[in-house]
């Protein structure tokens, strides 16, 4: 069955931005796609909403719309493209709704689209509960069993059936309020009739119990024809339970014997067969009863997910590129596996080496969050970990979180809750491992233990093993232990960090000491075959093992590209971008690229995007390990976020040549005081700062500088702990409670420029030139984290002079700081007073945005010029050409998954994601920005509107354009009274504290469509915190600043226009603006003298 | 012999536990250190890898690896410990294990013992610690070696000397030594029955010869609907037809089919007097019976993730194997009509034989249908299909033997075979 000719022209929609449970995985797997299809030959239309990924770059696809993914949007732009098939297998559930709502809408009918690589039957039997329950049960096989109670003696009747305990679900609850397990009949009544008045349809689900069994995943493919094939089982360290997300989980199961396993794919074909997957990627999850082996099909989906991509990268076979060639016809005996180049993608990997893969969490940005693990994914991000046994993964695993963990435990960061102990190694939390390897410290049974936590006994042998390889080492002396016992202790998987700490050294003598005895890891392939077949393709990871390594490298000056580690707030698929367009960059000019990083969700880790990947931990030994061996010209560490420029120090010290800017530029950069001196000397200004050891001190520099002051602690990076303080109580507080200062732990005080307008640019410097990529004026006011704030591009409020002097400041202070490749400096302006906040010297977060934006691909130039070229070489277009478009960034916040966190936005950064929004003038692309977000913007309703003191006369106008935009308003006494001073139409309502009915009864009751609400400073936990935490469990549309009001009200008038026919929000080609093509021509350079690396 | 000592340190895990040192020598002097995990002794036989992740009891316990020093390629080995109602023979076969790390401390409800623990009551040898992936790259270039594992002599000198001067097992009968010496009527354990709801009545009374049966098969047959009676590998055909079979089976089994030639001729006797399978080395018994030529693979079909090709109805199966030797397909006889997809040749003795499976990745022979004799035979483990397969070796199987008995499919879902089931989407 060869590949259709009977379509051209394809569509493929991406998953829209980064959120929680919904990461960069489907930029690796739609990316895999469109190279696919580009191989193949066919046009492709991609829709996406996400600037950050490199599916959205302009040469991946032959028309590429970043534009909301709503039905709308979607069919404007298949009225525009015609597409003939529509491929929405690859963006996640947000693509496949979206083919759903199109085919329910008649679009796909109308426009004679066929919907390939999944049928909508399959899609509607994979998510129906009960039509799946059906199909399942006709296969001769179970899913949990179940039923509905309408009544106490209905629950009581199926409690009988089911046996206890049950799991009961109100349906149509929000949040899974009143869900609860139910030992016995007392506790049932008291579960149900509470639950039955939650629901709104009286109705509540009663489920037999699979918490603590075991789970495991299948990732499969079947092909039109009917082969089908398992391409991988992951079994989960957390038992049911934990959504598996958020899961610790292990590639290939562990504990299942033949007969489970054997029992397990069949019915994974089966259900494939029965289901309807006909030229897809499937992920199938089961629940077994880890007591009698009983089999409970838990769900499937018919697509490629986050799994897949880890499934991808822990065998190597490429499931979305795969899929994607089924979908265009192909069956899996027809396709080459491109890892071997020799047998056929129709077989299942086996694999010699073990998986792990660790989930990445950031609580401590979301106070006030349960933090349980349950069914709802929490996981911002996660890591992978390649070994050759479960404990050498494991510990590879945690050290590649960054979580400033070493290992598992002994690394001098164990502190535990000791009354609540037990507590915390049976509840599911992300640092449950932790206790469970305490535990096991203290003697306690892998029984007791399997007991409390479900975590199969298996696990928790080889735990065990760990922790008495670390007891073994604690307390000797590291120069006595000799070769052998230091080989166990690698191949347990304890970091140099680890026993450093356990022998009472550093890492750095561990390291000599342990090259001294010749313990060196090897490096060994990632081959989808266990050796059997020779593999052709440079996928590595490194082991302790008796054997050789299998590394190759070629002639080429190699690079080394470090990558961004685990997705987490601050770090995200935008450093990615950065890395795999480098990559691509430097093998253009002749380099043979190595990736390092341990992200499976990403495009970097992709085998094909660098000449070898390494998939390792992003520390110092792991790092150094590689450098050591491969012996690069030059490692790049500007590209990948912080993580990497962690590490450029310490490579330094250790003689790695690094590319581009050197760690003492960033150090000048990053340094407080020597940056300011520097600015003194350029007469550049800059907000007032000090710092201060103690809280006597801080009060002294409050005084000086004067209220309100930016605090922030000295030791954490990225917005972590930062706070505007408005006065000397709150000050105090913090500096005592949240700081805890000390003479170590400094904490830096500047003064805030309150309602100044903040500007981001994104500039090259090739040591003799600046080159302006772009200058972002933000939107919401200085004290938003940048990552936060949605920005414009061009600048939409600013003078030609401002824009002249920012400009002029970036240049002099990039050259001044000794920038080779990426710089962004970040600005305050108030009144017209231009203040400098903070230069980085390294690749930002609005990099990708701003290349898309411009047409000028940043991060390529940026790695070329590391590699030597210069501004003059790469002859980009001229700085001061004004874009045709404005192109709006607006960031995505995660809050709706962390009920009891404050949504307001401040100097820390919370968001997750961002998308772009691009029209012919600024509240155009503000509207398109804003339809990309989940919430919908309301066109008409009623609007709540509380301000703070500050705002209220700025809130007249904003009000004002509301009513004439037909919404009516409702607002607390305050701000009703000045509203009605002004004469606007206003209802006054009870605030949330007071008697009902108040604004939450109207919330709940969904007659508010639209909530404006600006805090002053940093209350917390008072009413403002009551009613924003309760607007966000409603799904409501709100703004938490003035500026971000304003923006929302002029693109609903924008929206209310285009509805009326205006044709506003038209969508637009990234390839009908201005793309810069000279990188083809500097492509054809051969290759860079090398006497001119900057090293 | 200092990077061997150096070896032997590195591998010894705790300085507090005192392991046993083993050491694997091959034919070509390449020398392994490791742990001994199984019984003290040593154990000469020749080299091969398999890749199975899950299943390791099974493979373990396959008489096919008779004669063989068994590699698995999987690191962490033993991990559910070992179900002795999965083992495919009472008396594990293979002349010793090596391993990357072998469990002692396993877990699943079904586990009765470790796998040290098994292999020592089993009195196998067994040597773990080893890079089992550099060994495996090994023998994947060379080809099958000659190879002893010892945990009682450490001199490399000493055990390169046995291994030279061990015969190659190619000429060795390793069947006699696995096949049950005397007749016996199969019985499905208990546990197996009741996992695979098997409760119907035998419609089919079938003949096994033992080469070196699996519990696999024999399960197999039994769900099919056979009463299996089981007889030694030298039976003649005058004592299998007396038996009156519906169908005989020529099990898989270790070694070289060539010096099988009792075993042979009492397959060509059988030709096209009762229906006929054979799986694996049967298979290749069935071969040589009608004048066949074999070949041995450089590092032969060692897993459980092989491609196989179904040519006529365009589909592919991912299959079971564990096979050194394959059959030669044109040295069955001359081919008919060379340009039709399925091919067939003319055989002088029992007429034609059409290649109707073969491997994706290398064409190796993986079945055989013979169209003018109820004969049917396959080279990987065939697993039962539901129903309305015609193409599974099982169910042809079925077909050749009487009928007339109502249809009564013999596998629920949950047994595990669903896989390879119509083609209604072809």
């Amino acid at each position: 069955m060869p590949k259709r000719t009977d379509i051209k022209k394809i569509m493929l929609i991406g998953s829209g931005p980064i959120v929680i449970g919904q990461a960069c995985e489907f930029d690796y797997s739609g990316t895999q796609a469109l190279k696919v299809l580009a191989e193949e030959g066919y046009e492709v239309v991609l829709v996406n909403s996400n600037p950050a990924t490199i599916m959205t770059d302009p040469q991946m696809a032959t028309r590429t719309y970043i534009e909301p993914l709503t039905v709308g949007s979607l069919t404007r732009i298949i009225e525009i493209e015609r597409p003939d098939a529509l491929l929405a297998t690859m963006g996640g559930q947000t693509s496949l709704n979206m083919a759903v709502e199109l085919a329910n809408a008649g679009v796909l009918e109308k426009y004679g689209i066929e919907l390939i690589g999944c049928d909508l039957h399959a899609i509607e039997t994979g998510e129906d509960r009960r039509l799946f329950a059906e199909a399942i049960a006709e296969i001769g096989l179970e899913c949990a069993r179940s039923g509905y109670a309408y009544s106490i003696a209905d629950a009581e009747s199926l409690a009988v059936e089911l046996g206890f305990p049950v799991v009961l679900r109100p349906s149509y609850t929000l949040g899974g309020a009143g869900s609860g397990i139910a030992s016995n009949m007392d506790e049932l009544r008291e579960i149900v009739s509470q639950g039955l008045t939650l629901s709104r349809a009286g109705e509540v689900l009663v489920e037999e119990n699979v918490i603590g069994w075991k789970e495991i995943e299948i990732e499969a493919m079947r092909d039109r024809k009917g082969n089908s094939i398992i391409i991988c089982s992951i079994e989960n360290v957390d038992a049911m339970g934990v959504h598996t997300g958020d899961s610790i989980t292990v590639a290939p199961a562990m504990t299942l014997t033949k007969l489970e396993y054997q029992r397990i794919t069949a019915a994974s074909h089966a259900i494939m067969k029965k289901i309807g997957v006909n030229g897809s990627g499937s992920n199938i999850q089961f629940a077994i009863n880890p007591e009698n082996g009983r089999m409970i099909v838990i769900e499937m989906n018919p697509r490629v997910s986050r799994s897949s991509a880890l499934a991808s990268k822990a065998t190597g076979f490429p499931i979305a590129k795969i899929a994607t060639k089924l979908a265009v016809g192909y069956s899996l005996d027809e396709i080459k596996n491109d890892i071997t180049g020799a047998t056929f993608a129709c077989f299942e990997p086996t694999i010699d080496y073990v998986v792990v893969k660790y989930p990445r969490f950031t609580f401590e940005k979301f106070k006030g969050t349960e933090t349980v693990l349950g069914t709802r994914m929490k996981a911002v991000g996660e890591v992978m970990a390649i070994g050759r046994t479960f404990e050498e993964a494991l510990g590879k695993s945690i050290r590649s979180l960054e979580t400033g963990r070493a290992g598992l435990g002994a690394d001098g960061k164990d502190e535990f809750e000791e009354e609540s102990f037990w507590q915390w190694v049976s509840l599911p939390t992300e640092n449950r491992l932790f206790y469970v390897a305490e535990a096991l410290r203290r003697g306690f049974s892998v029984e007791s233990i399997y007991q409390a936590s479900g975590i199969d006994p298996w696990f928790l042998y080889r735990i065990d093993d760990i922790v008495s390889m670390q007891e073994s080492l604690r307390d000797t002396n590291l120069h006595e232990l000799g070769q052998s016992k230091l080989f166990a202790a690698k191949r347990m998987g304890l970091s140099d960090a680890q026993i450093a700490y356990l022998t009472g050294n550093d890492e750095y003598q561990v390291r000599a000491y342990r090259q001294a005895q010749r313990v060196t890891p090897v490096f060994k392939l990632v081959d989808t075959c266990a050796a059997e077949f020779t593999s052709k393709t440079n996928y590595f990871y490194k082991t302790y093992e008796v054997g050789a390594s299998e590394l190759r490298l070629g002639n080429k000056p190699r690079a080394i590209i470090l990558g961004a580690g685990p997705n987490r707030i601050g770090q995200g698929i935008e450093f990615d971008y950065c890395c795999v367009h480098a990559a691509y960059a430097l093998t253009d000019i002749g380099y043979e690229t190595i990736m390092i990083n341990c992200n499976p969700e990403t495009v970097s880790t992709d085998y094909d995007t660098s000449d070898s990947l390494f998939f390792e931990p992003l520390t110092y030994e792991d790092v150094m390990d590689v450098i050591e061996v491969v012996n690069p010209e030059g490692v790049l560490v500007t590209l990948g976020g912080q993580t990497p420029l962690k590490l450029a120090q310490s490579l330094v010290q250790a003689g790695v040549p690094i590319m581009g800017t050197q760690p003492d530029a960033i150090d000048l950069a990053e340094d407080r005081e020597r940056f300011a001196a520097m600015m003194d000397e350029m007469n550049i200004d800059y907000p007032p700062s000090a710092t201060a050891a103690s809280v006597e001190e801080a009060y002294a520099v409050a005084q000086r500088l004067g209220f309100p002051l930016l605090v922030r602690p000295s030791y954490v990076l990225g917005g972590r702990g930062m706070v505007i303080a408005y006065n000397q109580q709150y000050l105090s507080n913090y500096i005592t409670e949240a700081a805890r200062v000390t003479p170590d732990h400094p904490v830096y005080l500047d003064h805030f420029l309150e309602s100044a307008i903040e500007v981001d640019v994104d500039a090259l410097c090739d040591g003799h030139r600046v080159y302006i990529g772009g200058i972002l004026e933000h939107i919401e006011e200085a004290g938003i984290h940048s990552g936060d704030s949605s920005c414009c591009l061009p600048p939409f409020s600013l003078s030609d002079a401002i824009l002249e002097n920012i400009a002029d400041i970036t240049r002099r202070l990039t050259l001044a700081v000794g920038v080779r490749g990426l710089v962004n400096v970040q600005f305050a302006i108030k009144d017209t007073q231009v203040f400098v906040l903070e230069v980085n010297p390294r690749a930002s977060r609005t990099v990708p945005f701003t290349a898309k934006a411009s047409g000028v691909p940043l991060a390529k130039c940026a790695a070329m010029i590391m590699a030597g070229a210069t501004l003059d070489q790469l002859g980009l277009p001229i700085e001061t050409r004004i874009p045709e478009f404005y192109n709006v960034k607006e960031a995505v916040m995660p809050f709706g998954r962390f009920p009891g966190a404050d949504i307001i936005l401040g100097p820390e950064m919370k968001s997750t994601g961002e998308v772009m929004g691009i029209g012919q003038n600024y509240p155009i692309a503000y509207a398109k920005a804003a339809l990309s977000i989940d919430y919908s913007l309301p066109m008409s309703g009623v609007v709540f509107i509380t301000v703070n003191d500050k705002d209220k006369r700025a809130v007249l106008a904003l009000a004002n354009n509301l009513v004439h935009l037909g919404f009516s308003i409702i607002s607390t006494e305050g701000t009703a009274n000045t509203l009605k001073a002004a004469g606007i139409p206003v209802t006054p309502v009870r605030k949330i504290q007071e008697e009902s009915p108040n604004i939450a009864d109207e919330i709940a009751a969904g007659r508010v469509q639209m909530m404006i609400n600006t805090p002053l400073g940093q209350e917390t936990r008072g009413d403002g915190f009551r009613l924003r935490t309760h607007a966000v469990r409603h799904g409501l549309c709100y703004a938490t600043t003035l500026a971000g009001a304003n923006a929302m009200v002029r693109a609903i008038e924008v929206a209310q226009r285009d509805a009326r026919g205006s044709g506003e929000l038209m969508p637009i080609a990234l390839q009908d603006l201005d793309q810069w093509e000279g990188l083809e021509r500097l492509n054809k350079v051969e290759q860079y003298d090398q006497q001119s690396l900057p090293l | 012999m200092t990077d061997l000592e150096v070896k032997a340190s590195q591998s010894e895990e705790i300085d507090e536990v005192v392991s046993k040192m083993a050491i694997l020598m091959l034919e070509d002097g390449s020398c392994f250190v490791g742990i001994s995990k199984g019984i003290d002794g040593e154990a000469l036989g020749e080299i091969c890898f398999n890749t199975v992740m899950i299943g390791y009891p099974e493979v373990i316990s396959d008489p096919s690896n008779a004669g063989q020093v068994v590699v698995i390629t999987y690191p962490q080995v033993g991990n559910y410990g070992v179900a002795l109602a999965d083992v495919e023979s009472e008396q594990i076969a293979l002349r010793a294990l090596v391993a990357r790390e072998i469990c002692e401390t396993p877990s699943n409800y079904r586990s009765d013992m470790s796998l040290p623990e098994w292999l020592v009551e089993q009195g196998v040898v067994a040597i773990d610690g080893i890079d089992t992936r550099e060994l495996t790259q090994l023998i994947r270039d060379r080809g099958s070696l000659r190879a002893i594992v010892s945990t009682i002599d450490s001199d490399p000198e000493s055990l390169l000397a046995k291994v030279l001067a061990a015969p190659s097992i190619d000429r060795e009968n390793l069947v006699a030594s696995v096949s049950t010496k005397q007749p016996y009527l199969f019985s499905m354990n208990e546990e197996h029955r009741s996992w695979y709801q098997t409760i119907a009545e035998p419609r089919y009374k079938v003949i096994v010869i033992d080469l070196g049966v699996t519990r696999s098969i024999l399960n197999s047959l039994s769900r099919l609907g056979a009463a299996v009676i089981v007889l030694p590998w030298d039976a003649s055909a005058e004592e299998i037809l007396a038996y009156q079979p519906d169908g005989v089976v020529f099990s898989s089994g270790p070694g070289d089919p060539r010096v099988l030639t009792s075993t042979i001729t009492t397959c060509s006797d059988l030709l096209g007097k009762t229906a006929l399978l054979g799986i694996g080395l049967g298979h290749q018994v069935m071969a040589l019976a009608v004048g066949g030529g074999i070949i041995k693979m450089k590092a032969g079909h060692r897993g459980v993730n092989y491609p196989v090709k179904d040519i006529a109805a365009d589909r592919v199966n991912i299959t079971e194997q564990n096979h050194g030797f394959t059959v030669d397909f044109k040295s069955l006889g001359l081919l008919e009509r060379p340009r039709k997809r399925v091919q067939t040749v003319a055989n002088d003795s029992c007429g034609r034989i059409q290649l109707t499976e073969t491997n994706l990745n290398d064409g190796t022979v993986e079945a055989l249908l013979y169209l003018d004799i109820p004969a049917v035979s396959v080279q990987y483990q065939p697993q039962i299909s539901i129903a309305d397969n015609t193409t599974n070796a099982f169910n042809r199987f079925a077909t050749m033997m009487k009928k007339g008995e109502p249809e009564d499919a013999p596998a629920a879902i949950l047994t595990g075979d669903t896989k390879d089931s119509e083609s209604e989407n072809a």
